[in-house]
C-alpha cells in the first residue's frame, strides 16, 4: 500500500491523500472520501483513512480529499454557491484520478453532509457509479415521529418530553408563519447536524433519477437521531412511492452513534460497506455502460478479499 | 500564497505536512512549524491551523502544518504513539521546514497534548525555536485522562439520545477505559504511562534554552504562572474556553481572536 498526498484543482488550492494497492484489483475503480461537516478529509474519528486503507488492502485505490475551504484545502475564488462549489471540487477529483491513475470509475462513501455532495456529484457526473449516503436526509413520518416521542417520554419522563414536545411544535408553527412572510423554505428540526433539506419529493425523484441511470446507492442510518430516525423500515416508509427502494440498499445501523465514535460502530460499517460493495456496488462498477444489464460488456470478475 | 504537501520522516514512521509559502517576492519573515493536539481536539482545532496558516502566511511566514506519526493524516496506527516519538517527529518537522525556509528563524504553535510534545521537542532539538507558543497545555495529566473519559460519556449520551447511565443499563455502552478506546481515538500503555506522569511543563528548562515562551491558558490558571514571575515567558489568558474535544466546538469553523492575535504579535 503506497499512499501519496497531493495538491489539485484548477486553483491548486484543494489537498488529497491517495491510497493505492500494491496490487490493484480493478486499475479503473478509485474509492472517494471528504468531509463530513467540517471535519478534515481524514473522516470523523479517523475512519475515512481506514477505509481507504481497507480498501486499498482489497485492490481498490482511494483518494480522500478536503473541499474547498475545509481541512487542509484552500478557499476558491470562485463565486460559486458552496454546494455548487464541492461538487466542482469532487469533480476535480475525479478529473485527476483518471488523468493520473486512469481511474474512470468511481464510488464514494459520504458521512451526513459528504453525503449530499456524493448524490450532487453523482446527477452532474456518470463516472460516479454508487454511492454510501451514511445519514442522508431524514423526513419522518408519523410512526417515526410517535416512537421519537416515546424514546423522549423514556429518556426524560413524561411531563418534560411534553413540555419539550410542546416547545417544539410552537417552535415549528413560528417557523411556518416566518416562511410563509418571506416564501422561504421553513425550518425543520435540526437532524443529523441539518435544519434544512430538500423537499421530500425533490430528494426523492433525484434518487430515482440516480437508480434508473444504474448508480447503485446504500443508504446507512445511524442511531444518532432516536427522535426522529428510530425503526428498520423508517427507509422503505420514507420514500416508498418513489419507486426506488426496491432498487437501493438501506440500513439501520442503531447501535452506532452518528460520527463512529466507537470501534465497535466503525468495524459495523466496514463490515456493511464490504458487503454492499461485494454484493452490489462491484457490478455496476464493472460495467463499461453503468445503466446496461449484467451481462453486457462485462470486465473479468473482481474477486474481492 | 501557495500550498505544498510533504511527507517526511523516516522510513518507519512517515509524517505527511501542508506547507504554506507566501507570495513569491514576498520579504519572508519567520517560518512556522504548527503541531496538532491529541484525537478529537486535532479535529475540531483544523479550522483554527488553516486559518492561521492563511494568515501568517499573508504576513510573509512560510507555515508547516504536519500530523504526528499515527494521527490525522499521517500513516501509522495510533495505538503504538507516546509523548516521546511524537517529539521525534516534531523534530523530524523542524528538519523539514528548515529545509523549505532554511534561512528563517523559526516559532512553534501547539495546543493541547501538541503544546506537550512541542515543549518536549524544544528540548532535545539541535538548534532552538525562537519562540514558542503553547496553547492550552495539558498541565495535569490525570486530570486530562478524567476529562476524556467525562467528555467520552457526555458525547455519546448526546449522539444517541440517552443518558449515559440508560445507556450503561441497556448494556449499549460500557466505562471508558484508558488504555483504550476512549472519544473514538486510542490511547496506548506507553501514552497512558507517560500522560499519567504529567503534573507541569518543563518550562523553566525551555527559558534556560533561550526560547521565548508564550504560555496561553484559562484565566483561572494564570495566577500559578504569574508567580513564577519568570523573564522570557509571556502570559496570555484565554477568555472564553472552548472545549475542543466536544461535538458542540464544532460544525462553525470557531477560531478564537486571541489566538491570531497571541502569533502575530510574535512577528
Amino acid at each position: 500500500m503506497i499512499e501519496q498526498s497531493l495538491i489539485f484543482g484548477p486553483e491548486r488550492h484543494l489537498v488529497g491523500t491517495v491510497t493505492l494497492p500494491e496490487q490493484p484489483v480493478v486499475g479503473q475503480v478509485m474509492l472517494l472520501l471528504t468531509n463530513a461537516g467540517v471535519i478534515p478529509r481524514v473522516g470523523p474519528h479517523r475512519v475515512n483513512v481506514k477505509l481507504a486503507r481497507h480498501f486499498a488492502q482489497q485492490g481498490i485505490a482511494a483518494m480522500r480529499f478536503d473541499l474547498s475551504g475545509l481541512g487542509d484545502s484552500r478557499r476558491s475564488t470562485s463565486r460559486l454557491p458552496t454546494g455548487e462549489q464541492f461538487v466542482a471540487d469532487t469533480r476535480a477529483a475525479m478529473d485527476l484520478a483518471e488523468q493520473r491513475y486512469g481511474c474512470t470509475r468511481f464510488f464514494m462513501i459520504g458521512f451526513c453532509s459528504g453525503a449530499d455532495i456524493a448524490h450532487l456529484t453523482a446527477l452532474e457526473d456518470p463516472r460516479m457509479r454508487a454511492l454510501v449516503m451514511w445519514d442522508s436526509y431524514v423526513y419522518p413520518n408519523t410512526k417515526a415521529k410517535l416512537l421519537g416521542f416515546a424514546h423522549r417520554i423514556r429518556r426524560h419522563g413524561l411531563a418534560p418530553a411534553f413540555v419539550k414536545a410542546a416547545r417544539y411544535f410552537g417552535a415549528a408553527l413560528q417557523n411556518r408563519k416566518v416562511s410563509a412572510q418571506t416564501a422561504g423554505e421553513p425550518e425543520g428540526p435540526v437532524i443529523f447536524g441539518r435544519t434544512r433539506m430538500p423537499p421530500r419529493e425533490e430528494f426523492g425523484h433525484r434518487i430515482h433519477s440516480l437508480v434508473e441511470r444504474g448508480v447503485e446507492v446504500y443508504f446507512i442510518y445511524s442511531g444518532g437521531e432516536p427522535d426522529w430516525y428510530n425503526y428498520r423500515g423508517q427507509f422503505h416508509d420514507m420514500f416508498r412511492e418513489f419507486g426506488f427502494v426496491d432498487k437501493v440498499a438501506y440500513d439501520y445501523l442503531e447501535q452506532s452513534d452518528h460520527t463512529l465514535t466507537q470501534p465497535h460502530a466503525q468495524a459495523a460499517l466496514i463490515e456493511h460497506v464490504q458487503r454492499w460493495f461485494r454484493g452490489r456496488a462491484v457490478k455496476v462498477l464493472q460495467r463499461a455502460d453503468p445503466s446496461a444489464a449484467d451481462t453486457t460488456a462485462a470486465e473479468p470478475a473482481l474477486q474481492v478479499a | 500564497m501557495q500550498i505544498h504537501t510533504r511527507r517526511f520522516g523516516s522510513p518507519g514512521r512517515e509524517l505527511v505536512g501542508i506547507l504554506q509559502t507566501p507570495n513569491p517576492g514576498a520579504p519572508g519573515r519567520v517560518a512556522f512549524l504548527m503541531g496538532r493536539p491529541f484525537g478529537q481536539e486535532a479535529i475540531r482545532t483544523a479550522p483554527i491551523y488553516r486559518a492561521m496558516s492563511d494568515r501568517l502566511s499573508r504576513e510573509g511566514c512560510t507555515v508547516l502544518t504536519f500530523d504526528h506519526h499515527g494521527c490525522g493524516d499521517s500513516p501509522g496506527e495510533p495505538d503504538d504513539q507516546n509523548i516521546e516519538d511524537w517529539a521525534a517527529d516534531t523534530r523530524a518537522a523542524q528538519a523539514q521546514l528548515l529545509a523549505d525556509a532554511p534561512r528563517l528563524r523559526q516559532h512553534w504553535f501547539a495546543m493541547g497534548l501538541g503544546a506537550n510534545i512541542a515543549a518536549c521537542a524544544a528540548l532535545k532539538v539541535e538548534s532552538a525555536p525562537g519562540c514558542l507558543v503553547l496553547w492550552e497545555p495539558v498541565l495535569d495529566g490525570p486530570a486530562y485522562m478524567h476529562r476524556l473519559k467525562t467528555v467520552h460519556r457526555h458525547e455519546l449520551a448526546r449522539e444517541m439520545g440517552l443518558e449515559w447511565h440508560q445507556l450503561m443499563g441497556r448494556g449499549r455502552e460500557r466505562e471508558p477505559e484508558i488504555p483504550g478506546s476512549v472519544l473514538g481515538h486510542s490511547v496506548g500503555q506507553r501514552l497512558h504511562s507517560e500522560l499519567q506522569n504529567i503534573d507541569e511543563l518543563p518550562l523553566a528548562a525551555l527559558l534556560r534554552r533561550g526560547i521565548k515562551v508564550v504560555l496561553a491558558v484559562p484565566k483561572h490558571q494564570r495566577g500559578a504562572f504569574e508567580r513564577l514571575g519568570a523573564p522570557g515567558l509571556v502570559l496570555q489568558s484565554i477568555e472564553d474556553e472552548t472545549n475542543w474535544m466536544s461535538t458542540e466546538a464544532f460544525g462553525t469553523a470557531i477560531v478564537p481572536q486571541e489566538v491570531p492575535r497571541t502569533l502575530l504579535a510574535t512577528l
